[in-house]
């Protein structure tokens, strides 16, 4: 299969800022992660591709066009931005449909694509509402609605599932699978390695505006788990809680604060830690309020890898 | 390269306007723009109400000609007419950026110009939508009723309607020339608002009066040259013999609409828009 979109030495900088620096790249069809902290240059990256930023050195192409400034491109091409901003007036119908008529295609066809993307995305019962009374995840389905009306070969989502509840979220990724299994071109954006992990195992990870790493997510994990892994817990009793910690084989180090009722263990194996802190809870009668990991964020991550 | 899964039809430059043009007719009617104009637009023939209601009273001794009280009025529209231009050019862009709604706009098959075009013939299309009526009931006020437009003899409606019917052309005519320039003060500069005040009621208000070359950088010198009627500052400058003629005037006028037009859809065409620092 060859690549729809092709990316190379592509920088892009805002006057002293650099947001991209030399990112090369080729995408297949299926669904691709774009993975990275926030400001990490992903939604530079996917503005360059959707034509609304030029770049400021590098070519991009996507379907052989050049995506600046290139309106004929925009036939083949979806996006579903970040931004959670609208026409709040409008109804979710009227929203979609007024943007798919700007697509050339006859009131009829138009009508038709409008009820069909509407229905995809689940918001049929809803469509005739106004979307300033939606819910977070009523305006990503109805954002995402509009990005796939005109049936495009290649779709960009800027964080799509940002915001939204463990079932939109699951929903929204459910059509994501769809759309790469029927051959579209999808590059999805995510700060969240969870999110990304259930939608694809193909993922880029950018950092700083450079491409740091591509390949299988599931890489990126065991690149994660190879690295000593804190784990927070807020419990009534932090001495007898690391006194338990220690003498498990997964942790390395503990440490414990009695003022904030905290303590922090090192694990170089979380899964096992994390499969191990119920069993404690239950069987020692140990209290643990909250559970927390700093490394669970892209930044520690990101951190390990340019190290 | 893979196959599209569908070839989706092309849209040229004007079907890209025509569709622009309906996504954004109703955007801008109902907007609290034009709420907020219409308000104001309500005011003169209020006003030209009120003064005759006034004259009709024989205690009031009012003698005041009417057609003074249209002069005047025609000198109000003028200006609010760069009002209108200067609220609805300016949002042509602007509000789509404020609104971070722009994206949905560029991301389509539609080419840029277009996009401007289809957006401010809509805007043009709500001013003259308001305007219109507001001088027709003016007009009708002054005319249906004891002939007070007309100096001193038997006035009617359709003697004046040749007047009339110039003044609506020019005043349609001066809302589209001033809608281009604020168009492209919107599409370049990032608060359009000031800039367009400081141009409305600052550059185009006093320079247009002052004698010598400036003032034929001004659209309201060009307005006021074609304007039948004799009001405060265009009295003073047609008696300085400062007036330009009506045919180099209306080619004035068409040449400074091309020119900002054009202006407007090159800096569209060409500008990249940020919503914020956090999408990089």
């Amino acid at each position: 299969m060859s690549a729809t979109v092709e990316i190379r030495d592509i920088s892009k900088w805002y006057g002293q800022v650099v947001a991209l620096n030399g990112v090369s790249l080729d995408l297949k069809p299926g669904v691709t992660g774009l993975l990275g902290p926030n400001g990490a240059g992903k939604s530079t990256l996917i503005k360059v591709l959707t034509g609304q930023l030029r770049p400021s050195r590098g070519e991009a192409t996507v379907l052989g066009q050049a995506p600046w400034n290139n309106p004929d491109m925009n036939r083949f091409m979806g996006f579903c931005p970040e931004q959670d901003s609208f026409y709040e007036h409008m109804t979710g119908r009227r929203f979609v449909n007024a943007l798919l008529s700007l697509h050339g295609y006859s009131a009829t066809e138009t009508r038709d694509r409008t009820e069909a993307a509407i229905a995809e995305v689940g918001m049929s019962e809803l469509a005739e509402r106004k979307i300033g009374g939606y819910s977070k995840g009523m305006r990503q389905r109805i954002k995402l609605a509009q990005a796939i009306a005109h049936d495009p070969q290649v779709v960009f989502l800027d964080e799509p599932v940002t915001g939204l509840d463990p079932v939109g979220r699951h929903h929204i990724i459910d059509l994501i699978l769809k759309w790469g299994g029927e051959g579209r071109t999808v590059l999805v954006s995510s700060h969240i390695l969870h999110e990304v992990e259930s939608m694809t195992s193909s993922v880029l990870l950018i950092n700083h505006g450079r491409l740091l790493a591509e390949g299988d997510v599931h890489e990126i994990r065991e690149l994660i788990d190879e690295h000593p892994h804190h784990v927070t817990l807020t419990t009534s009793d932090p001495r007898g809680l690391a006194g338990h910690l220690i003498s498990d084989p997964a942790v390395v180090s503990v440490r414990f604060d009695e003022e904030t009722r905290s303590v922090t263990a090192e694990t170089l194996k979380p899964e096992e830690f994390y499969r191990r802190i119920p069993i404690l809870v239950t069987q020692q009668g140990v209290n643990v309020d909250e559970m927390s990991s700093p490394d669970d964020n892209l930044e520690a991550v990101f951190d390990y890898l340019v190290k | 390269m893979n196959e599209p899964r569908h070839t989706p039809p092309a849209v040229d430059f004007i079907r890209g306007t025509k569709a622009t043009f309906r996504l954004a007719l109703p955007m801008t009617l109902w907007s609290r723009r034009t709420l907020l104009m219409t308000m104001l637009a309500v005011f003169l023939p209020l006003a030209a109400a009120l003064f005759l209601a006034v004259k009709a009273i024989p205690a009031a001794e009012i003698r005041t000609p009417g057609y003074i009280f249209y002069s005047n009025a025609f000198q109000f529209v003028q200006y609010y007419v760069m009002l209108v231009a200067l609220f609805y050019g300016t949002a042509v862009v602007a509000e789509e950026v404020d609104g971070k709604t722009l994206t949905y706009l560029l991301i389509r098959p539609v080419p840029r110009s277009a996009i401007l075009l289809g957006k401010g013939l809509a805007s043009w299309f709500i001013g003259a939508l308001i305007i219109a009526p507001m001088l027709t009931i003016t007009y009708a006020l002054f005319t249906l009723g004891d002939g007070l437009l007309y100096m001193g003899n038997a006035s009617s409606f359709t003697v004046n309607l040749p007047t009339f019917l110039s003044d609506i052309a020019l005043t349609l005519g001066t809302l589209a020339v001033y809608t281009a320039v604020f168009t492209f003060i919107g599409a370049f500069f990032k608060r359009p608002v000031l800039w367009g005040i400081a141009i409305a009621f600052g550059w185009e208000s006093w320079v247009a009066f002052v004698p010598g070359l400036t003032r034929k950088l001004t659209v309201m010198h060009y307005v006021q040259s074609l304007s039948q009627h004799a009001t405060g500052k265009n009295v003073a400058v047609a008696l300085l013999g400062q007036q330009t003629s009506t045919i180099q005037s209306i080619l004035s006028l068409l040449v400074i609409f091309a020119l900002f037009s054009g202006l407007a859809a090159w800096t569209f065409g060409r500008r990249e828009y940020f919503f914020d620092l956090s999408e990089r």
